[in-house]
Protein backbone atom coordinates (compact mmCIF):
# COMPACT_ATOMS: atom_id res chain seq x y z
CA UNK A 1 0.00 0.00 0.00
CA UNK A 2 1.21 3.35 -1.26
CA UNK A 3 -0.38 5.86 -0.11
CA UNK A 4 -3.88 6.38 2.49
CA UNK A 5 -5.28 9.67 1.32
CA UNK A 6 -4.43 11.14 -1.72
CA UNK A 7 -5.64 14.00 -3.71
CA UNK A 8 -5.88 14.71 -7.27
CA UNK A 9 -6.24 18.28 -8.71
CA UNK A 10 -8.28 19.33 -5.47
CA UNK A 11 -10.39 22.24 -6.43
CA UNK A 12 -12.18 24.31 -3.91
CA UNK A 13 -13.85 27.87 -4.18
CA UNK A 14 -16.77 29.06 -2.69
CA UNK A 15 -20.17 30.78 -4.43
CA UNK A 16 -21.13 33.63 -2.37
CA UNK A 17 -24.83 33.92 -3.85
CA UNK A 18 -25.92 36.26 -1.27
CA UNK A 19 -23.55 38.54 -2.66
CA UNK A 20 -24.24 38.47 -6.05
CA UNK A 21 -22.98 35.36 -6.35
CA UNK A 22 -19.30 36.09 -6.35
CA UNK A 23 -17.04 32.89 -6.92
CA UNK A 24 -14.03 32.92 -4.72
CA UNK A 25 -11.18 30.76 -5.33
CA UNK A 26 -9.48 28.84 -2.34
CA UNK A 27 -7.50 25.75 -3.10
CA UNK A 28 -6.82 24.89 -6.87
CA UNK A 29 -4.87 22.51 -7.93
CA UNK A 30 -3.78 20.80 -4.50
CA UNK A 31 -1.56 17.14 -5.14
CA UNK A 32 -1.20 15.69 -1.82
CA UNK A 33 -0.24 12.10 -0.95
CA UNK A 34 0.28 10.64 2.88
CA UNK A 35 1.33 6.95 3.22
CA UNK A 36 0.44 4.72 6.19
CA UNK A 37 2.27 6.23 9.30
CA UNK A 38 3.32 9.50 8.07
CA UNK A 39 2.18 12.74 9.37
CA UNK A 40 1.72 15.90 6.63
CA UNK A 41 1.78 19.29 8.73
CA UNK A 42 -0.15 21.97 6.25
CA UNK A 43 1.93 25.19 5.70
CA UNK A 44 1.39 27.92 4.22
CA UNK A 45 0.27 31.98 5.46
CA UNK A 46 -2.99 32.71 7.08
CA UNK A 47 -5.74 32.51 4.86
CA UNK A 48 -3.90 30.57 2.93
CA UNK A 49 -6.86 27.94 2.87
CA UNK A 50 -5.42 24.82 5.38
CA UNK A 51 -8.30 24.71 7.51
CA UNK A 52 -10.13 24.49 4.21
CA UNK A 53 -8.16 21.84 2.96
CA UNK A 54 -8.80 19.96 5.88
CA UNK A 55 -12.54 20.55 5.61
CA UNK A 56 -12.49 19.00 2.58
CA UNK A 57 -10.46 16.04 3.40
CA UNK A 58 -13.02 16.08 5.87
CA UNK A 59 -15.86 15.82 3.66
CA UNK A 60 -17.27 18.88 5.83
CA UNK A 61 -16.69 21.17 2.95
CA UNK A 62 -17.45 19.86 -0.50
CA UNK A 63 -14.89 19.98 -3.53
CA UNK A 64 -15.38 21.49 -6.26
CA UNK A 65 -13.58 19.69 -8.82
CA UNK A 66 -10.79 16.77 -8.34
CA UNK A 67 -11.24 13.48 -5.97
CA UNK A 68 -9.99 12.86 -2.87
CA UNK A 69 -9.13 9.38 -2.45
CA UNK A 70 -8.84 7.50 0.61
CA UNK A 71 -8.34 3.32 1.04
CA UNK A 72 -11.62 2.56 3.23
CA UNK A 73 -12.70 -0.99 4.10
CA UNK A 74 -10.22 -2.91 1.42
CA UNK A 75 -11.32 -0.28 -1.01
CA UNK A 76 -10.56 2.82 -3.09
CA UNK A 77 -13.51 5.44 -2.40
CA UNK A 78 -13.65 9.03 -3.70
CA UNK A 79 -14.83 11.60 -0.71
CA UNK A 80 -15.50 14.33 -3.56
CA UNK A 81 -18.18 12.29 -5.12
CA UNK A 82 -19.55 10.08 -2.48
CA UNK A 83 -23.03 10.36 -1.06
CA UNK A 84 -24.06 10.88 2.29
CA UNK A 85 -24.27 7.64 3.45
CA UNK A 86 -20.91 6.28 2.32
CA UNK A 87 -19.10 9.52 3.61
CA UNK A 88 -21.07 8.17 6.88
CA UNK A 89 -19.66 5.02 6.39
CA UNK A 90 -16.16 6.09 5.65
CA UNK A 91 -16.15 8.86 8.98
CA UNK A 92 -16.96 5.71 10.88
CA UNK A 93 -14.42 3.22 10.06
CA UNK A 94 -12.11 4.98 8.36
CA UNK A 95 -11.52 8.98 9.02
CA UNK A 96 -11.58 10.86 12.12
CA UNK A 97 -11.41 14.61 12.35
CA UNK A 98 -10.17 16.49 15.58
CA UNK A 99 -11.56 19.84 15.32
CA UNK A 100 -10.24 22.81 17.63
CA UNK A 101 -13.92 23.31 19.71
CA UNK A 102 -16.19 20.70 20.95
CA UNK A 103 -19.54 20.61 19.56
CA UNK A 104 -21.12 20.44 23.08
CA UNK A 105 -24.60 18.09 23.25
CA UNK A 106 -26.07 19.37 26.30
CA UNK A 107 -26.09 16.31 28.97
CA UNK A 108 -24.26 13.95 27.34
CA UNK A 109 -21.48 12.81 29.53
CA UNK A 110 -17.73 12.89 28.62
CA UNK A 111 -17.25 9.28 28.87
CA UNK A 112 -20.10 8.99 26.01
CA UNK A 113 -18.88 11.61 23.97
CA UNK A 114 -15.62 10.18 23.58
CA UNK A 115 -16.74 6.17 23.83
CA UNK A 116 -19.32 6.59 20.56
CA UNK A 117 -16.71 6.61 17.76
CA UNK A 118 -15.86 3.60 19.39
CA UNK A 119 -19.56 2.17 19.69
CA UNK A 120 -20.03 3.24 16.33
CA UNK A 121 -17.40 1.18 15.02
CA UNK A 122 -18.62 -2.15 17.12
CA UNK A 123 -17.10 -1.94 19.85
CA UNK A 124 -18.83 -3.37 23.01
CA UNK A 125 -20.12 -0.75 25.34
CA UNK A 126 -17.97 -1.46 28.30
CA UNK A 127 -14.24 -2.14 26.32
CA UNK A 128 -15.13 0.73 24.18
CA UNK A 129 -15.93 3.20 27.56
CA UNK A 130 -12.59 1.42 29.38
CA UNK A 131 -10.54 2.91 26.60
CA UNK A 132 -12.81 5.99 27.10
CA UNK A 133 -11.33 6.41 30.50
CA UNK A 134 -7.62 5.58 30.15
CA UNK A 135 -7.52 8.22 27.11
CA UNK A 136 -9.18 11.00 29.27
CA UNK A 137 -7.17 9.92 31.94
CA UNK A 138 -3.65 10.18 30.05
CA UNK A 139 -5.08 13.99 29.14
CA UNK A 140 -5.00 14.67 32.72
CA UNK A 141 -8.73 14.70 32.69
CA UNK A 142 -9.36 13.59 36.63
CA UNK A 143 -12.32 10.58 36.91
CA UNK A 144 -14.58 13.03 38.46
CA UNK A 145 -15.21 14.99 35.47
CA UNK A 146 -16.19 11.70 32.66
CA UNK A 147 -19.57 11.38 34.30
CA UNK A 148 -20.16 15.68 33.35
CA UNK A 149 -21.42 17.00 30.09
CA UNK A 150 -18.29 18.57 29.11
CA UNK A 151 -20.26 22.35 28.50
CA UNK A 152 -19.23 23.59 31.50
CA UNK A 153 -15.17 22.59 31.13
CA UNK A 154 -12.38 25.54 29.70
CA UNK A 155 -11.83 25.22 26.41
CA UNK A 156 -8.61 23.16 26.82
CA UNK A 157 -10.42 20.43 28.74
CA UNK A 158 -12.96 20.28 26.08
CA UNK A 159 -10.02 20.23 23.69
CA UNK A 160 -8.51 16.93 25.12
CA UNK A 161 -12.43 15.75 25.49
CA UNK A 162 -12.47 16.08 21.60
CA UNK A 163 -8.51 14.52 21.02
CA UNK A 164 -9.42 11.38 23.16
CA UNK A 165 -12.51 11.42 20.87
CA UNK A 166 -10.59 11.32 18.05
CA UNK A 167 -7.18 8.93 18.67
CA UNK A 168 -9.65 6.20 20.88
CA UNK A 169 -10.84 4.70 17.72
CA UNK A 170 -8.02 4.16 15.89
CA UNK A 171 -8.90 5.74 12.76
CA UNK A 172 -6.37 4.71 9.61
CA UNK A 173 -6.30 8.34 8.32
CA UNK A 174 -6.80 11.44 11.14
CA UNK A 175 -7.19 14.92 10.43
CA UNK A 176 -6.18 17.39 13.25
CA UNK A 177 -6.88 20.74 13.13
CA UNK A 178 -5.06 22.89 16.13
CA UNK A 179 -4.65 19.95 18.32
CA UNK A 180 -2.68 21.90 21.12
CA UNK A 181 -4.10 25.10 20.35
CA UNK A 182 -5.22 25.24 23.79
CA UNK A 183 -3.36 23.21 26.06
CA UNK A 184 -0.32 23.70 28.72
CA UNK A 185 3.43 22.18 28.21
CA UNK A 186 2.42 18.81 30.00
CA UNK A 187 -0.91 17.91 27.66
CA UNK A 188 1.17 19.29 24.27
CA UNK A 189 3.61 16.18 25.52
CA UNK A 190 0.56 13.82 25.74
CA UNK A 191 -0.94 14.75 22.30
CA UNK A 192 3.13 14.58 20.69
CA UNK A 193 3.12 11.10 22.04
CA UNK A 194 -0.14 10.16 21.00
CA UNK A 195 0.61 11.07 17.50
CA UNK A 196 3.64 9.12 17.61
CA UNK A 197 1.93 6.03 18.74
CA UNK A 198 -0.53 6.62 15.91
CA UNK A 199 1.99 6.81 13.45
CA UNK A 200 3.94 3.62 14.73
CA UNK A 201 0.34 1.99 14.54
CA UNK A 202 0.05 2.55 10.67
CA UNK A 203 -2.18 6.20 10.63
CA UNK A 204 -1.69 8.60 7.95
CA UNK A 205 -2.28 11.96 9.78
CA UNK A 206 -2.47 15.59 8.21
CA UNK A 207 -2.69 18.23 10.52
CA UNK A 208 -2.70 22.23 10.76
CA UNK A 209 -0.38 23.03 13.47
CA UNK A 210 -0.28 26.67 14.93
CA UNK A 211 2.38 25.75 17.30
CA UNK A 212 5.94 25.35 15.58
CA UNK A 213 7.53 23.50 18.04
CA UNK A 214 4.98 20.96 18.02
CA UNK A 215 4.76 20.61 14.59
CA UNK A 216 8.52 20.02 14.02
CA UNK A 217 8.05 16.85 16.38
CA UNK A 218 5.35 15.20 14.45
CA UNK A 219 5.66 16.03 11.11
CA UNK A 220 7.30 14.04 9.05
CA UNK A 221 7.48 16.55 6.08
CA UNK A 222 5.57 19.75 5.34
CA UNK A 223 3.13 20.95 2.70
CA UNK A 224 2.36 24.17 1.16
CA UNK A 225 -0.97 25.25 0.56
CA UNK A 226 -0.02 27.99 -1.33
CA UNK A 227 -2.39 31.23 -0.93
CA UNK A 228 -5.12 32.57 -4.10
CA UNK A 229 -5.53 35.64 -5.13
CA UNK A 230 -8.90 35.47 -3.45
CA UNK A 231 -10.66 38.42 -5.13
CA UNK A 232 -13.94 37.26 -6.13
CA UNK A 233 -14.92 37.49 -9.58
CA UNK A 234 -18.38 37.52 -10.88
CA UNK A 235 -19.99 34.42 -12.29
CA UNK B 1 -29.57 -3.37 2.06
CA UNK B 2 -32.43 -0.92 0.58
CA UNK B 3 -34.29 1.61 1.44
CA UNK B 4 -37.53 1.62 4.39
CA UNK B 5 -39.21 4.11 2.35
CA UNK B 6 -38.37 5.87 -1.06
CA UNK B 7 -40.38 8.27 -3.05
CA UNK B 8 -40.12 9.35 -6.91
CA UNK B 9 -41.67 12.29 -8.76
CA UNK B 10 -44.08 13.72 -6.01
CA UNK B 11 -46.31 16.26 -7.29
CA UNK B 12 -49.20 18.29 -5.41
CA UNK B 13 -50.80 21.43 -6.02
CA UNK B 14 -53.54 23.15 -3.99
CA UNK B 15 -54.68 25.31 -6.37
CA UNK B 16 -52.45 27.44 -7.80
CA UNK B 17 -50.30 26.63 -4.99
CA UNK B 18 -47.24 24.27 -6.02
CA UNK B 19 -47.27 22.12 -2.44
CA UNK B 20 -44.63 19.24 -4.16
CA UNK B 21 -42.81 19.95 -7.62
CA UNK B 22 -41.23 16.45 -8.47
CA UNK B 23 -39.83 15.64 -5.18
CA UNK B 24 -37.48 12.45 -4.55
CA UNK B 25 -36.52 11.15 -1.28
CA UNK B 26 -34.67 8.19 0.37
CA UNK B 27 -35.30 7.12 3.87
CA UNK B 28 -32.32 3.89 4.86
CA UNK B 29 -32.68 1.76 8.01
CA UNK B 30 -31.08 4.12 11.22
CA UNK B 31 -31.21 7.15 8.98
CA UNK B 32 -31.98 10.39 10.31
CA UNK B 33 -33.10 13.10 8.02
CA UNK B 34 -34.24 16.47 8.78
CA UNK B 35 -36.82 18.19 6.45
CA UNK B 36 -36.28 21.74 6.84
CA UNK B 37 -37.24 25.04 4.87
CA UNK B 38 -39.31 28.06 5.64
CA UNK B 39 -43.48 27.89 6.62
CA UNK B 40 -44.69 26.89 3.11
CA UNK B 41 -42.13 25.05 1.52
CA UNK B 42 -44.40 22.08 1.24
CA UNK B 43 -42.31 20.21 4.42
CA UNK B 44 -45.36 19.33 6.36
CA UNK B 45 -47.10 18.68 2.86
CA UNK B 46 -44.22 16.20 1.85
CA UNK B 47 -44.21 14.39 5.36
CA UNK B 48 -47.81 13.83 5.23
CA UNK B 49 -47.42 12.25 1.83
CA UNK B 50 -44.69 9.99 2.75
CA UNK B 51 -46.62 8.78 5.89
CA UNK B 52 -49.82 7.67 3.92
CA UNK B 53 -52.43 10.53 4.90
CA UNK B 54 -52.30 12.75 1.83
CA UNK B 55 -51.78 11.09 -1.46
CA UNK B 56 -50.02 12.70 -4.01
CA UNK B 57 -51.02 14.51 -7.49
CA UNK B 58 -47.89 12.18 -9.23
CA UNK B 59 -44.81 10.38 -8.46
CA UNK B 60 -45.09 7.20 -5.90
CA UNK B 61 -43.93 6.20 -2.48
CA UNK B 62 -42.72 2.74 -2.33
CA UNK B 63 -42.58 1.37 1.21
CA UNK B 64 -40.40 -1.87 2.22
CA UNK B 65 -41.84 -4.31 5.36
CA UNK B 66 -40.30 -6.11 7.70
CA UNK B 67 -39.93 -9.53 5.09
CA UNK B 68 -38.50 -7.38 2.35
CA UNK B 69 -41.65 -6.80 0.32
CA UNK B 70 -42.41 -3.30 -1.42
CA UNK B 71 -45.70 -2.01 -1.32
CA UNK B 72 -46.78 1.01 -3.87
CA UNK B 73 -48.07 3.45 -0.47
CA UNK B 74 -50.79 4.45 -1.88
CA UNK B 75 -51.96 1.42 -3.55
CA UNK B 76 -52.17 -0.25 -0.60
CA UNK B 77 -55.81 -0.87 1.19
CA UNK B 78 -56.59 1.36 3.90
CA UNK B 79 -56.95 -1.29 6.60
CA UNK B 80 -53.49 -2.37 5.83
CA UNK B 81 -52.08 1.05 5.74
CA UNK B 82 -53.57 1.48 9.22
CA UNK B 83 -52.19 -1.43 10.42
CA UNK B 84 -48.69 -0.09 9.42
CA UNK B 85 -48.95 2.80 11.30
CA UNK B 86 -49.83 0.96 14.41
CA UNK B 87 -46.95 -1.38 14.20
CA UNK B 88 -43.80 -0.86 11.85
CA UNK B 89 -44.26 3.42 11.61
CA UNK B 90 -45.05 5.60 14.41
CA UNK B 91 -45.66 9.38 14.09
CA UNK B 92 -45.18 12.18 16.79
CA UNK B 93 -47.43 15.04 15.94
CA UNK B 94 -46.01 18.72 16.85
CA UNK B 95 -49.35 18.91 19.10
CA UNK B 96 -49.17 16.48 21.92
CA UNK B 97 -52.90 16.66 22.00
CA UNK B 98 -53.05 14.99 18.34
CA UNK B 99 -51.43 12.36 19.22
CA UNK B 100 -52.90 11.65 22.42
CA UNK B 101 -55.79 10.72 24.22
CA UNK B 102 -56.29 13.17 26.77
CA UNK B 103 -58.89 11.67 28.58
CA UNK B 104 -57.27 8.22 29.37
CA UNK B 105 -54.46 7.44 31.92
CA UNK B 106 -50.50 8.26 30.73
CA UNK B 107 -50.79 4.24 31.11
CA UNK B 108 -53.31 4.03 29.14
CA UNK B 109 -51.89 6.15 26.44
CA UNK B 110 -48.85 3.52 26.02
CA UNK B 111 -51.11 0.55 26.89
CA UNK B 112 -53.21 1.48 24.19
CA UNK B 113 -51.13 1.27 21.32
CA UNK B 114 -49.72 -1.93 22.82
CA UNK B 115 -52.95 -3.75 22.80
CA UNK B 116 -53.57 -2.43 19.01
CA UNK B 117 -50.36 -4.22 18.63
CA UNK B 118 -51.79 -7.44 20.01
CA UNK B 119 -50.90 -7.24 23.87
CA UNK B 120 -53.39 -9.03 26.21
CA UNK B 121 -51.62 -9.26 29.77
CA UNK B 122 -52.72 -5.93 31.86
CA UNK B 123 -50.10 -6.50 34.42
CA UNK B 124 -47.64 -6.86 31.64
CA UNK B 125 -49.09 -3.62 29.56
CA UNK B 126 -48.73 -1.90 33.00
CA UNK B 127 -44.97 -2.89 33.52
CA UNK B 128 -43.81 -1.92 30.15
CA UNK B 129 -45.85 1.23 30.29
CA UNK B 130 -44.03 2.47 33.97
CA UNK B 131 -40.83 1.51 32.16
CA UNK B 132 -41.50 3.63 29.03
CA UNK B 133 -42.84 6.43 31.58
CA UNK B 134 -38.76 6.01 33.09
CA UNK B 135 -37.32 6.40 29.99
CA UNK B 136 -39.27 9.49 28.81
CA UNK B 137 -38.31 10.79 32.00
CA UNK B 138 -42.03 10.54 33.36
CA UNK B 139 -42.16 9.84 37.02
CA UNK B 140 -43.49 6.53 37.02
CA UNK B 141 -45.68 7.02 40.04
CA UNK B 142 -47.83 9.34 37.21
CA UNK B 143 -48.63 6.35 35.22
CA UNK B 144 -52.50 7.02 36.67
CA UNK B 145 -52.44 10.86 35.89
CA UNK B 146 -54.32 12.12 32.73
CA UNK B 147 -52.02 14.06 30.43
CA UNK B 148 -54.21 17.05 30.37
CA UNK B 149 -52.68 17.65 33.56
CA UNK B 150 -49.04 17.29 32.35
CA UNK B 151 -47.05 20.31 31.33
CA UNK B 152 -46.34 20.58 27.48
CA UNK B 153 -42.84 19.31 27.44
CA UNK B 154 -44.25 16.28 28.77
CA UNK B 155 -47.42 15.36 27.18
CA UNK B 156 -44.95 15.92 24.08
CA UNK B 157 -42.39 13.29 25.99
CA UNK B 158 -45.49 11.21 26.37
CA UNK B 159 -46.25 11.30 22.86
CA UNK B 160 -43.22 9.77 21.97
CA UNK B 161 -43.16 6.93 24.47
CA UNK B 162 -46.86 6.22 23.18
CA UNK B 163 -45.12 6.09 19.88
CA UNK B 164 -42.10 4.17 20.48
CA UNK B 165 -43.56 1.53 22.85
CA UNK B 166 -43.87 -0.87 19.64
CA UNK B 167 -40.14 -0.62 17.99
CA UNK B 168 -41.35 1.03 15.23
CA UNK B 169 -38.77 0.69 12.13
CA UNK B 170 -39.46 4.59 11.11
CA UNK B 171 -40.77 7.13 13.16
CA UNK B 172 -42.36 10.27 11.36
CA UNK B 173 -41.69 13.77 13.18
CA UNK B 174 -43.43 17.10 12.85
CA UNK B 175 -41.81 20.21 14.59
CA UNK B 176 -41.55 17.84 18.10
CA UNK B 177 -40.22 20.69 19.88
CA UNK B 178 -42.69 23.47 17.94
CA UNK B 179 -45.07 24.93 20.60
CA UNK B 180 -42.35 24.36 23.37
CA UNK B 181 -40.24 26.38 25.52
CA UNK B 182 -36.19 26.65 24.75
CA UNK B 183 -35.11 25.15 28.01
CA UNK B 184 -37.78 21.81 27.30
CA UNK B 185 -36.48 21.91 23.51
CA UNK B 186 -33.23 21.19 24.27
CA UNK B 187 -34.53 18.23 26.92
CA UNK B 188 -36.51 16.88 24.49
CA UNK B 189 -34.24 17.09 21.66
CA UNK B 190 -31.20 15.76 23.85
CA UNK B 191 -33.70 12.85 24.69
CA UNK B 192 -34.84 11.84 21.28
CA UNK B 193 -31.07 11.73 19.94
CA UNK B 194 -30.56 9.21 22.95
CA UNK B 195 -33.51 6.80 21.67
CA UNK B 196 -32.94 7.32 18.05
CA UNK B 197 -29.55 6.05 18.77
CA UNK B 198 -30.23 3.16 21.21
CA UNK B 199 -32.98 1.55 19.02
CA UNK B 200 -31.57 2.03 15.73
CA UNK B 201 -34.40 3.89 14.06
CA UNK B 202 -35.18 5.64 11.24
CA UNK B 203 -36.29 8.66 11.01
CA UNK B 204 -38.07 11.64 8.73
CA UNK B 205 -38.34 14.51 10.60
CA UNK B 206 -39.56 17.93 9.40
CA UNK B 207 -38.44 20.89 11.24
CA UNK B 208 -37.94 24.76 10.86
CA UNK B 209 -35.07 24.56 13.51
CA UNK B 210 -31.82 24.09 12.26
CA UNK B 211 -30.36 23.60 15.03
CA UNK B 212 -32.53 20.86 15.84
CA UNK B 213 -31.38 19.25 12.48
CA UNK B 214 -27.50 19.63 13.23
CA UNK B 215 -28.23 17.98 16.38
CA UNK B 216 -29.89 14.92 15.06
CA UNK B 217 -29.92 14.30 11.49
CA UNK B 218 -27.21 12.53 9.84
CA UNK B 219 -28.76 14.01 5.62
CA UNK B 220 -30.72 17.38 5.64
CA UNK B 221 -33.32 18.31 2.89
CA UNK B 222 -33.40 21.76 1.85
CA UNK B 223 -37.17 22.22 0.49
CA UNK B 224 -38.15 25.80 -0.71
CA UNK B 225 -41.61 26.36 -2.60
CA UNK B 226 -42.58 22.19 -2.88
CA UNK B 227 -38.60 21.87 -4.31
CA UNK B 228 -36.06 19.96 -3.07
CA UNK B 229 -33.21 22.90 -3.83
CA UNK B 230 -30.55 20.63 -1.49
CA UNK B 231 -29.88 17.81 0.24
CA UNK B 232 -26.96 15.35 1.81
CA UNK B 233 -24.81 15.27 4.58
CA UNK B 234 -25.93 17.33 7.51
CA UNK B 235 -22.48 18.82 8.39
CA UNK B 236 -22.14 19.93 4.78
CA UNK B 237 -24.92 21.42 3.60
CA UNK B 238 -25.00 23.21 6.82
CA UNK B 239 -21.26 24.69 6.75
CA UNK B 240 -20.73 24.78 3.18
CA UNK B 241 -24.21 25.24 1.67
CA UNK B 242 -24.43 25.73 -2.34
CA UNK B 243 -28.10 26.40 -3.01
CA UNK B 244 -29.15 30.78 -2.39
CA UNK B 245 -31.30 29.48 -0.18
CA UNK B 246 -29.77 27.29 2.23
CA UNK B 247 -26.88 30.05 2.30
CA UNK B 248 -29.74 32.45 3.31
CA UNK B 249 -30.88 29.63 5.83
CA UNK B 250 -27.56 29.30 7.50
CA UNK B 251 -26.94 32.59 7.63
CA UNK B 252 -29.68 33.56 8.88
CA UNK B 253 -29.40 31.67 12.29
CA UNK B 254 -26.73 32.55 15.11
CA UNK B 255 -24.22 29.45 15.11
CA UNK B 256 -26.44 26.54 14.25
Amino acid sequence: MTWALRTEHLDKSFVMHLQGGARMPVLAAVELEVRPGECVALAGVSGAGKSTLLRCLYGNYGASGGRILLRHADDTVDLATADARLVRAIRRRTLGYVSQFLRVIPRVPTLDIVAEPMRAMGLGADAARQRAAALLLRLNMPAHLHSLPPATFSGGEQQRVNLARGFAPAFPVLLLDEPTASLDAANRDVVVALIGEAKRRGTAIVGVFHDTEVRDRVADRLFTVAAMDRTPCAT
Amino acid sequence: MSPLLAAQGLGLRFGTVTALDDVAVEIWPGEVVAIVGESGSGKTTLLRVLSGMMPPQAGRVLYRDPEGGQHSLFDMPEIALRRLHRSDWGFVYQNPRDGLRLGISAGGNIGERLMAAGHRNYGHIRAIAAEWLARVEIDPGRIDTLPRNFSGGMQQRLQIARTLVTSPRLVFMDEPTGGLDVSVQARLLDMIRGLVAELDLAVLLVTHDISAARLLAHRIVVMQQGRVVEAGLTDRVLDDPQHPYTQLLTTSVLSA
